[in-house]
This record gives structure tokens, sequence and C-alpha cells, in this order.
């Protein structure tokens, strides 16, 4: 039976990584000071997935290449999926996000500006190592979608567009609320409402999330394959391994020697 | 101290795989030079994107014959997802192209069927088989990680040692004939029983 997953979302911005909330960032620390403080290697053992984001405003070659160090710093220690992206102009530049260590990559603006970006990885890597990452916000009772880093209203509605891209074939469709992004007030489980029944791709959650029961309302969906938090602050600690326990007594995961 | 092999055609996450065999203790070398992998006792064949694409790479690297020298001087080779399926007769991905047929095993896609999602991703438990020494010590039912849109269709009569995996149909996810092994899921990405596994390979 294939389990349900916990990915943890990193945000990496120009050396730091930063929390998010509705996409107004605050940093946190740099990566030795990420594993010193937060204990990150212990965290790596309460989840089954990590997706770094390189959310920098600054579009330098500099600020990307330190991003892939750290990705491939990551990669060195942890033997489960990995996904990196944000701020992906070129093919070039994707091709060194796999080479540092990912085997998926996060794309979403590209999907909007310039599809033929997205084409050239499917048809290298494959639609499987493609995540579609889809910012939204509720507007008047209506879902519009945003992008480059939640700036840039799109026309298409969340419904039509959710149909196009899993129509396109991708590997995983991320749905990140804004409204919801970093206040730990739970999951816009509403936005299932404009899901179709029976929808053919996986679809990571994400946006909201506080404690464990929070992933457990959006994993009981049989759409959601799995749920994200990029919330460092409420998972510190032992924060993620209480929440695993939780989940475990009601949905399957993954189990490890 | 002897290297293992990881077989570079331009294809997917090869760091992955180096960083998990240095982890366990070994040195890895990744490389496309011929003659490095026709001499290299073992092996790994990586593998994500196209079949057709991939085999069309092999050959353009001029890799093919050394990847036959590995197998005929029974050489231990493994191949990682869509490694794994290049080892079969032939795969339907895009078109129909021919395989290395190690193994004779067709990869084709999934049946779809309404309640599943496609790709297939994620972890998914495998059946033990207790004759496969990749599998040893490892639980009945261990979770390993998938990423993938075609698999290799069950087959009778065919003379190896396979583990199944049942996500909408059955299908072989791990295979062992003498010094061909191979694995539809991930290892490398499996944390713990990836490990194991990979441990498992290079000691056998």
């Amino acid at each position: 039976m294939l389990k349900k997953r916990l990915i943890f979302t990193l945000l990496y911005c120009e050396g730091y990584f930063v929390l998010s909330r509705n996409f107004n960032l605050q940093k946190i620390g740099n990566y030795q000071w990420l594993i010193k403080n937060y204990n990150f290697n212990d965290i790596y053992k309460f989840i089954d997935e990590l997706i770094v984001l390189n959310i920098s405003r600054d579009k330098s070659l500099k600020i990307f290449n330190e991003y892939c160090d750290i990705l491939k710093n990551i990669s060195k220690k942890c033997f489960f999926p990995i996904s990196g992206g944000g701020c992906v102009e070129s093919f070039d530049m994707a091709k060194k996000i796999f080479n540092s260590g990912c085997e998926k990559i996060v794309l979403n603006t590209n999907f909007i500006e310039n599809l033929n970006l997205v084409k050239k990885v499917k048809s290298n890597y494959g639609k499987q190592s493609i995540i579609c990452s889809i910012d939204y916000k509720n507007e008047k009772k209506k879902y519009n979608i945003f992008h480059f880093n939640g700036e840039k209203k799109y026309h298409e509605s969340f419904e039509e567009y959710i149909k196009k891209i899993s129509k396109f074939g991708v590997g995983e469709i991320m749905v990140n609320s804004i409204d919801r992004d970093g206040t730990g007030n739970g999951f816009d489980l509403n936005i299932l409402n404009f899901v179709p029944k029976n929808f053919q791709t996986p679809i990571i959650f994400s946006g909201g999330a506080g404690h464990g029961s929070h992933f457990i309302d959006a994993l009981e969906d049989s759409r959601v394959n799995a749920v994200s938090t990029a919330n460092l602050l409420n998972f510190i600690g032992n924060g993620l391994e209480i929440s695993r326990k939780k989940v475990e007594k009601k949905i399957k995961l993954p189990i490890w020697l | 101290m002897f290297k293992i092999t990881i077989i570079d055609y331009e294809s997917g996450n090869l760091y992955s795989i180096k960083n998990a065999i240095e982890f366990l203790g070994y040195k890895a070398e990744i490389t496309d030079s011929p003659k490095i992998i026709s001499k290299s006792k073992i092996c790994i064949l990586p593998g994500v994107g196209a079949f057709d694409a991939s085999i069309k790479m092999i050959k353009k690297k001029k890799i093919y014959d050394s990847i036959c020298e590995v197998v005929e001087k029974k050489n231990k080779i493994l191949g990682i997802c869509l490694g794994m399926q290049l080892l079969c007769n032939s795969s339907t991905e895009n078109k129909v192209t021919k395989g290395f047929n190690f193994v004779n095993l067709k990869v084709d896609k999934f049946k779809k069927k309404n309640r599943f999602q496609f790709p297939h991703v994620g972890f998914n438990n495998i059946s033990n088989n207790k004759n496969m020494k990749m599998l040893k010590s490892l639980p009945e039912d261990p979770d390993f990680y998938f990423d993938h849109s075609l698999r290799i269709s069950m087959a009778k009569n065919v003379d190896l040692n396979t583990s199944i995996t049942d996500y909408s149909e059955k299908f072989i996810s791990c295979f062992e004939k003498d010094n061909i092994f191979g694995t539809q899921f991930h290892p490398e990405k499996s944390k713990t029983n990836g490990l194991k596994l990979l441990s498992n390979f290079i000691k056998c």
C-alpha cells in the first residue's frame, strides 16, 4: 500500500533560512546555525521528504551557487527524496539543481511565463521529476492564482489551472494557500472543493499546518498524497516527532528499520 | 580499496547514489569512460528520464558494449529505476525500444485504474523474497521510495528472483539474477531500508 508522506520545506533567501507568513519573510539563521540550533539532523528522522526552495529576491549567480552548495551539503546526509527549486530561469539552472542531489524540481512561475523551459525539463528528466507549485489566495470567495513569489495574479481560475497542469502531465502538484502560509491555523481544506474527484495527479498540501492534527485533516482525503510544513518554529525540538506519532495513529506513513 | 562505478549517461541524480555509497564507507566514481566501466567489478546504472532517449545516449557515449562486458564477465550490476528497466528486453515508453535484454522482462505503462494517481510516487512496500541477496535482513514488507510511470509487468516462467509491489496492479519492483540486480524504487532515497539494500548488494 502506498504510504502518505510528511514533507518539510526549507525556505532559503540570500544566505539565510527564513520563516514566511503570508509570504512576508523573517530571517532565522544560516545553514550552520540551523544544524546547530534546530538540531536539524534529528528532524530528518521524522520526515519522509525535504523540499528546499530558493526564494531569494537577488537573482545573481552567486546566490544561486550558494543555494546549490547547501543542497549538496544536505544530500550528503539525507537519504530520502529532496526537491529543489525557486528562481529557476534556465535549463542549466535546473540541471544544476538535479546535479546537487535533488531528484525533483519545484516549478511555479515557469508554468505561466516560460512553459518551454518546463517542457525541456520534462523531456530530459521525465514528468515524475516535476512538482508544479501553485500559490493561491481566496479573494471574495474566488480562488485566484498568484505567481512571482505571490506578486502577480494569473487570469485563470484555480479549477481551470489545476486541470490544465494535470493534463500537461507533472509528477505532483503542490497547492499552497497564501492566506494560511505560516499562520499555523491549519490547512485550507476548502480548496479541495475545486479539485475534481478522482484527480489523477498526486497533491501535496501546503500552507498553514501548526500541529499534527492539521496533517491528519488533509491526509484523510484520498487526493492528498503528502503534506508539507515550512514552519520551523512550530515544529522545533520534538515537535515533529510528536506530530508524526499522532499522524501515525490515523494514517499509514512509511516505517523505517 | 575497489571503487564502485556509477555510470554517467547524463541521466538524473547521480550524486545521491554516490553520497549513499560513500556514507556506507565505500569509494564511488561517477564516470562515462567505456574503459573504466568495462573493467569495474561493481557497477550501478542509475536512470531518470525516458527509456528511448537513454538507450540513445548510452550508445552515443559508446558505453553500451562496456555495460555488456560487465555482465559477460560476471561482474555485478545494479540498475536503479529507469536503470533497472534498461536491463530488460524492451519498453513501450514513447515508442517500443529494445533494452539490454539481460533479463527477459518487458516494461509497459500501468493499466490505469480510476482510484489511483500516476505517477506512482512515494513510499510503498515490496514483498521480501528470502532468496534475494539484496533483501537480506530487511523486514517482510519493507518500504521503499518509488517515482515512476511505467512498470515491469509480471512474468511467468522467467528464471529470476523477484519481489512484488501492488499499486493498481501487481508489478515487479526488484529482481535478481546471478550478477544482475534491479530495483524499480530508489534505494538511495529510501532511508535506512535503502542503505541496507545497497550495502547487501555491495557485499554479496
